[in-house]
C-alpha cells in the first residue's frame, strides 16, 4: 500500500468532526459512531491510493461511513431497537451528504456566534462541553433544577444554530 | 421548532431517548423534510461544540473560564476511594491474622452474603463463616485484612481492616473507622455510607470512604456520581463525579483530596493498596477550581496502564518497533486530568523522601516549555498514549493502520535528593494557545531500585 500523500493526510485529519457529526446522527450513541468512525478511518486509510487529488472528499468519506453505518445496524439490529428507518437513514445521509460546506464555514460563525450567547447560556454550555460535567452536575453547581438546565442548553445550541445560519445566509464570517 | 420536536431532539443528541419518543422523533423526520434539515444541523452543532469546546477554551471569554462555582446547596461530601480488586484483597488477607467479630444476628441486622476468592481463606478468616454464607449483620468489626459482602439489592461491600461500623439500616451503613469501598449496581442507588462528620448518598456508582483515627471522613468518586452532606457545611450537599473527591475533617470542614492509591488494573494479584508512599504530590488549584484526584498506582507503569484518572481508553503504550523503556518498567505512576491540558497557570509539586528520577512523559509534537528544559534532560525515549477518539487531541495525527489514533510522548528525566522537591508548570503553551497537545503524564521511582530493576532486565 502506497503512503498516502500529504494532501490526503490533511484531509482525513481535517474531516474528523465533520464524519463524527454525520455517524452520530445516523446512529444517536456515542460509542457506537466512535466505532463507526474508526472502521471507516481505517477504510479510508486502506483506500487513500483510489482518491483522487481536486475531488471531493467530504462526499468520498461519507459515502465511505454510510456504507459502515448500514453494516454496523445490521449488527445493531438484532440487539437493540433505536435504530431508525431504512428510508429515513437514506434520506438523511443524503441531505448530510449534500450540505457539504455547511460545516466548513460554520467554525467561524461559531466562535462569533458563542461570544454573542447570554453569559448564562454561555457558562452552561462551556461547562458541559468544555468541562464535561453532567446536567445533573451543572444543576448542582448552578442552584438550578436539571430541567431547567437542559431547557438552557437546548436554547442555547438553537441560538447558536440561528445565528450561524444567519451569519453563513449573510456571509458574515 | 415545536416543543415536542425540541424535546425529542434533544433527548436523542444527549442519547437518552426513550423507545416511544425515538419512534415519534423517526416519524417526524420521515414526514417533514425541514425537520430533519434541522435535525441534521443540531446534531452537527453539538457534535461541534464537543469537539470545539473540549480542546479550545480560547473560545470561551477568560471570564467565564475564571468564573467561580457558585455556592452549591447545602451538601455532604463525599470521599471516594478504591474499588479495590478482589484478588489483590485476597493476596492480602494471606498471611495476617485477621479477627472478624459477628455478633449473633440481631432482628434488625442487614441479610448480608459472604463473598470470597477463596473459600479456605474465608473460613480461617470467620472461623465459622464460608464464602456464600448469608448472616444477619448489626455491627462489623474487622480487626484486619479485608471482607467482600453484598448486602440487599445487590450492593457490593468491600471491607478494609482495620475497621469498624454498624449496619442502621438495608441502605444505610454508619462507618466509624477503617475504609470501605462500594458498588452499588444497578438496584442499590440511594445506599449511604455515614460518618461522624459526613453522609455519603450513592446516586449510582462506585465509590470509597475512609475514615482515619482523626474522624476526617475522605470519600473518592471511581464512576457515577455520590452526594456529599458534610455536617457543618451550610452550603448544602456537594455533588462529585468520577475522579473527584474530597475530604471532610472532624471540625466538618471540606477540603479537596489530592491524591489516592489505586489498585493496578494489569496485576490482580497485586497487594498495593497501601496509602504509604515515598512520595507527596500537590498542585495551586482549590476546591474552588477542581475536584479531582491524582490517581497513584504503585510499581504500575507498565504497557496499558491507565494515563488519566477518567479518561480510562486512553493508555500507555510502547511506541511501534520499539520496547517500554525499562527504566520506567514498573515505576509508581501518577495519572494526571486529561483536561489540564489545558489549565493556565498551573503548578504541580512533587516532593519525594527519598532519592528518585521524575519522568514526564511530554507530547512530543509540540515546542518543549522552558519549566521542562530547565530542569529536566530528554532520555531519547518515547511512549505513546491512546487510542484516542478521533476529534479530539488528535486532529493533526494520522490514524495508524487500524484506525486508531496515538499521541508520541518524549520521556524526560530529573533526579531528585531525598526530601527534595520538583515543580512541573503547565501543559499549554501560552504563546499557541490552539495547539491541542495531550496533558503530560507523570512516573516516579527510587533511584536504589533504578540499578536492581535494570540489573534483572538485563539479566533476563
Amino acid at each position: 500500500m502506497p503512503a498516502p500523500s500529504a494532501e490526503f493526510i490533511q484531509l482525513i485529519t481535517s474531516h474528523q468532526s465533520r464524519l463524527y457529526a454525520y455517524t452520530l446522527s445516523l446512529l444517536g450513541d456515542r460509542q457506537q459512531a466512535q466505532d463507526v468512525m474508526q472502521e471507516t478511518n481505517l477504510i479510508l486509510w486502506e483506500k487513500s491510493d483510489q482518491f483522487r487529488p481536486g475531488s471531493n472528499f467530504a462526499a468520498w468519506m461519507l459515502k465511505i461511513a454510510y456504507f459502515q453505518v448500514m453494516t454496523h445496524r445490521r449488527r445493531r439490529r438484532k440487539l437493540e431497537q433505536f435504530v431508525f428507518d431504512d428510508n429515513l437513514l437514506e434520506n438523511l445521509a443524503a441531505e448530510s451528504s449534500a450540505a457539504t460546506d455547511w460545516q466548513e464555514r460554520q467554525q467561524a460563525a461559531l466562535q462569533a456566534c458563542l461570544e454573542k450567547l447570554p453569559e448564562r447560556q454561555r457558562e452552561i454550555v462551556h461547562r458541559r462541553y468544555s468541562e464535561g460535567y453532567s446536567i445533573r452536575k451543572l444543576a448542582g453547581q448552578l442552584g438550578a433544577a436539571a430541567p431547567a438546565i437542559k431547557q438552557t442548553l437546548f436554547r442555547a445550541r438553537s441560538n447558536l444554530i440561528k445565528c450561524v445560519q444567519f451569519r453563513l445566509q449573510e456571509g458574515i464570517s | 421548532m415545536k416543543a415536542e420536536f425540541q424535546k425529542l431532539l434533544s433527548d436523542y443528541a444527549s442519547g437518552q431517548i426513550s423507545a416511544d419518543d425515538f419512534r415519534r422523533l423517526q416519524d417526524c423526520l420521515l414526514e417533514d423534510e425541514q425537520l430533519r434539515t434541522e435535525f441534521l444541523e443540531y446534531m452537527n452543532t453539538c457534535v461541534f461544540l464537543e469537539d470545539t469546546a473540549s480542546y479550545s477554551e480560547s473560545l470561551f471569554p477568560e471570564s467565564i473560564l475564571q468564573a467561580p462555582v457558585p455556592p452549591p446547596r447545602p451538601a455532604t461530601k463525599v470521599i471516594p476511594f478504591p474499588h479495590w480488586a478482589l484478588a489483590a484483597a485476597a493476596a492480602v488477607v494471606i498471611g495476617l491474622v485477621t479477627w472478624f467479630n459477628l455478633p449473633a444476628p440481631a432482628a434488625t441486622g442487614v441479610p448480608t452474603r459472604i463473598i470470597a476468592s477463596n473459600n479456605a481463606q474465608i473460613e480461617a478468616l470467620a472461623q465459622t463463616l464460608g464464602s456464600d454464607d448469608t448472616v444477619s449483620l448489626e455491627h462489623i468489626e474487622l480487626k484486619d485484612g479485608w471482607v467482600r459482602l453484598e448486602l440487599p439489592r445487590g450492593v457490593i461491600f468491600d471491607l478494609y481492616g482495620p475497621a469498624k461500623g454498624r449496619f442502621e439500616s438495608n441502605t444505610r451503613f454508619h462507618l466509624d473507622s477503617g475504609r470501605l469501598n462500594v458498588d452499588v449496581g444497578p438496584f442499590g442507588k440511594g445506599f449511604t455510607v455515614v460518618t461522624a462528620n459526613a453522609e455519603i448518598v450513592d446516586l449510582g456508582t462506585q465509590f470509597g470512604v475512609d475514615v482515619g483515627e482523626d474522624f476526617e471522613a475522605k470519600v473518592a468518586v471511581f464512576s457515577g456520581e455520590v452526594e456529599v452532606h458534610a455536617s457543618e457545611n451550610e452550603s448544602g450537599p456537594r455533588l462529585l463525579i468520577e475522579g473527584e473527591g474530597v475530604q471532610v475533617a472532624s471540625s466538618g470542614r471540606e477540603s479537596r483530596l489530592m491524591s489516592i492509591n489505586l489498585p493496578d488494573e494489569a496485576d490482580s494479584d497485586s497487594p498495593r493498596f497501601s496509602r504509604a508512599s515515598h512520595f507527596e504530590i500537590s498542585d495551586n488549584l482549590g476546591v474552588n477550581n477542581t475536584l479531582r484526584y491524582y490517581g497513584i498506582i504503585n510499581g504500575g507503569m507498565r504497557e496499558g496502564a491507565g494515563v488519566y484518572t477518567t479518561f480510562r481508553n486512553v493508555r500507555w503504550k510502547r511506541a511501534t518497533g520499539q520496547a517500554f523503556p525499562p527504566e520506567l518498567l514498573g515505576a509508581d505512576l501518577i495519572q494526571t486530568f486529561h483536561k489540564d491540558r489545558r489549565r493556565q497557570q498551573l503548578t504541580i509539586n512533587l516532593k519525594v523522601q527519598e532519592a528518585s528520577a521524575i519522568y514526564v512523559m511530554f507530547d512530543e509534537r509540540y515546542e518543549t516549555p522552558e519549566w521542562l528544559g530547565e530542569r529536566f534532560t530528554d532520555t531519547g525515549q518515547v511512549l505513546v498514549s491512546g487510542p484516542w477518539r478521533p476529534v479530539e487531541v488528535v486532529h493533526d495525527i494520522l490514524p495508524d493502520p487500524q484506525g486508531n489514533f496515538y499521541v508520541h510522548h518524549k520521556v524526560w528525566r530529573a533526579d531528585l535528593r531525598g526530601n527534595e522537591s520538583i515543580e512541573l508548570g503547565e501543559s499549554i503553551n501560552q504563546a499557541s494557545p490552539d495547539e491541542n497537545r495531550a496533558m503530560y503524564g507523570i512516573a516516579i521511582r527510587s533511584l536504589d531500585s533504578i540499578g536492581d530493576d535494570l540489573l534483572a532486565l538485563a539479566q533476563d
